[in-house]
């Protein structure tokens, strides 16, 4: 794993995060996220992190479980302040 | 155009039907345009082999076109049945139904981007094409813009603006649609407007090729039908015809991916998804002000772990309150209906084995069945208003958690609620679950649930058998109504368990805005 990725699972709600690697169990899930957008270098805020959990991709929302989210990798577009706090 | 003159046009063809696909993504409204442009004359089947659901039906007016619903998929690589069978059909390969003449395809302009995945990969194939871009309104809602000429220009297909419940555009769709049939001379063949990597256009045109000299797909679907064909799994199952084909391609992925050390279905869906961000952004002048919707913010209650819950709760209590109360003296009328029909058999017919057979046999055998005929036509009511008001998918995706535990998905909610007016209805709800796993467990299940049939013999043994007041009668009958839940769950848990063990599965939902009234509808 890169520094700094992290779970899309695991992400913060509300952020603008960008998609690192899509690599989920079953190759034919991963080519399936990324017909629907989930795709490497996109960026994707989640809105909610229940299971499952609900993301945004452009103007497109998807509900997705927490399984197959733990396959994305994502970094925080910017880094927070807040976080440090 | 009258319905005179388009049929004037059409007179020296009037024998030849012109058959038209209609694609699109689940939710995007195909189904509220289908209908508005059909009206509701439907012939409803299945796809031989297959439990996808087969929809034709022909354009409104005095039109020789024919309209044949595709299901609803998000991409056109063969990985499920429902998308087998729409490629096949788009390349001319299904079993019993033509080559279609011309595509419609239908686009949800609110997530334009990934409705246009889907529409290049069909545009792609070469047939003539037309693109309804749906929920103008909404898009106008939210504030944004959309150059529809740009748009038509650059995919190089006719688009035409609809708003599928107010049936707006549909005229505009017919005319395309039939100048699309009608034009005799088919334009040369389009050039892809995205490119590939040096290696990876090689293998493409070697496919393209292949299929070609196969008669896989024409000349001019070739290049579309080899990229579908890259971004497939290529391993061919036992008695495929098309094996050599198949190897073909397993040999060219292997040969890219050691190339370039990416897998090839990255490269095609990147790229691919590249062109169109391009054009996107081209043609979608979007609002700067990020507002939070209403709808935004019912959603947040509505989705929520506690308060969500609780509404759900409150409209699934207040739906069978409503089916119990409302349909309670209408079921009193057809009894004392039925009543009189047999007082009457009783004093027109001489006592013997013929009256028995017409007073005890067919009016008391039918009426009883027919007595819950409110209570089913309530419930359906209810159910098309919640899933015409996208709470159902709301529902949905509340319990998907839950029925992820015992192993089902959250579509398995509309059958198993279904069920409990009828377990017919709710098993051909059951047809909407594309793994095949879950379906069945969800078929074997949903008759566990109490259905209405079931409610007289309720009441008849708590009446019979327990002398309470009506509140704890009610609180026995709630949980007979439980145990038949918790019974359905257990059996779907462990037959997930065992007979139909399988690997784990992704599940996406997709939800539409509250309040659009464009859900697909996807209960039976």
């Amino acid at each position: 794993m890169r520094m700094g990725c992290l779970p899309l699972a695991s992400a913060q709600l509300g952020q603008d995060l960008r998609i690192r690697s899509v690599k989920t169990y079953e190759a034919c899930h991963t080519q399936r996220l990324r017909e629907l957008g989930l795709l490497e270098g996109r960026t994707v805020r989640l809105l909610s992190n229940h299971d499952p959990m609900i993301c945004q991709v452009g103007e497109c929302r998807f509900g997705l479980c927490r399984r197959i989210a733990n396959g994305v990798l994502v970094e925080p577009l910017a880094p927070l302040h807040s976080r440090i706090a | 155009m009258t319905d005179s003159q388009a049929a004037a046009r059409f007179a020296p063809c009037h024998q030849r039907v012109f058959h038209v696909a209609v694609a699109g993504n689940p939710n995007c409204g195909k189904t509220t345009l289908f209908n508005a442009l059909t009206g509701l004359r439907h012939k409803v089947g299945n796809y031989p082999g297959v439990t996808v659901e087969k929809r034709e039906a022909n354009l409104f007016g005095d039109s020789p076109i024919r309209l044949l619903d595709l299901p609803g998929i998000y991409s056109l690589s063969a990985r499920s049945p429902d998308e087998a069978i729409s490629q096949d059909i788009l390349l001319g390969r299904a079993a019993d139904t033509p080559r279609p003449d011309a595509v419609l395809l239908v686009a949800d302009a609110t997530a334009l981007e990934r409705n246009l995945f889907l529409a290049s990969q069909i545009i792609e194939l070469g047939l003539p094409t037309v693109l309804a871009c749906n929920m103008m309104d909404l898009l106008k809602q939210a504030g944004h813009q959309l150059d529809l000429d740009k748009l038509s220009s650059r995919l190089g297909v006719p688009v035409i603006p609809t708003i599928g419940p107010r049936g707006q555009g549909m005229n505009a769709v017919r005319e395309s649609l039939e100048a699309a049939c009608l034009s005799d001379a088919p334009s040369p063949p389009r050039r892809r407007a995205w490119t590939l990597s040096e290696s990876a256009e090689r293998e493409v045109r070697q496919i393209a090729a292949l299929v070609r000299e196969r008669g896989y797909a024409d000349e001019r679907s070739a290049d579309g039908a080899a990229l579908l064909l890259l971004s497939e799994d290529s391993k061919a199952g036992d008695g495929d015809p098309e094996a050599p084909l198949r190897l073909a391609v397993h040999e060219a992925q292997e040969r890219l991916a050691r190339e370039c050390g990416e897998d090839v279905t990255f490269e095609l869906t990147a790229r691919r998804y590249a062109w169109l961000r391009e054009i996107v952004d081209d043609c979608l002048n979007r609002s700067v002000e990020q507002k939070r919707s209403m709808n935004d913010r019912i959603d947040q209650v509505l989705t929520h772990r506690v308060w969500g819950k609780l509404c759900f709760a409150l409209v699934m209590g207040a739906l069978f309150y409503g089916v119990f109360a409302l349909a309670e003296p209408l079921m009193g009328y057809i009894q004392e209906g039925i009543g009189w029909l047999q007082n009457q058999i009783t004093a027109k017919v001489s006592p013997g084995l013929l009256r028995d057979l017409l007073r005890d046999g067919v009016v008391a055998g039918v009426g009883a069945v027919v007595a819950f005929f409110p209570q089913i036509c309530i419930l359906f009511l209810f159910l098309a208003l919640l899933e015409d008001s996208g709470y159902m998918a709301r529902a949905a995706f509340l319990m998907n958690r839950l029925m992820s535990r015992v192993g089902l998905h959250g579509k398995s909610f509309i059958p198993l609620l279904s069920s409990h007016a009828c377990a017919i209805p709710g098993i051909l709800a059951a047809r909407t679950i594309e793994n095949p796993r879950d379906r069945l467990t969800t078929i074997l299940v949903a008759p566990l649930m109490s259905c209405s049939a079931r409610l007289p013999v309720y009441t008849l043994l708590i009446a019979a058998a327990l002398p309470l007041g009506a509140t704890a009668k009610a609180g026995v009958m709630f949980t007979m109504y439980g145990l038949g839940i918790v019974t359905a769950f257990v059996v779907a848990r462990v037959l997930k368990g065992t007979l139909l063990r399988g690997p784990a599965r992704a599940s996406s939902l997709n939800c539409r805005p509250t309040g659009s009234r464009t859900c697909d509808r996807c209960s039976g």
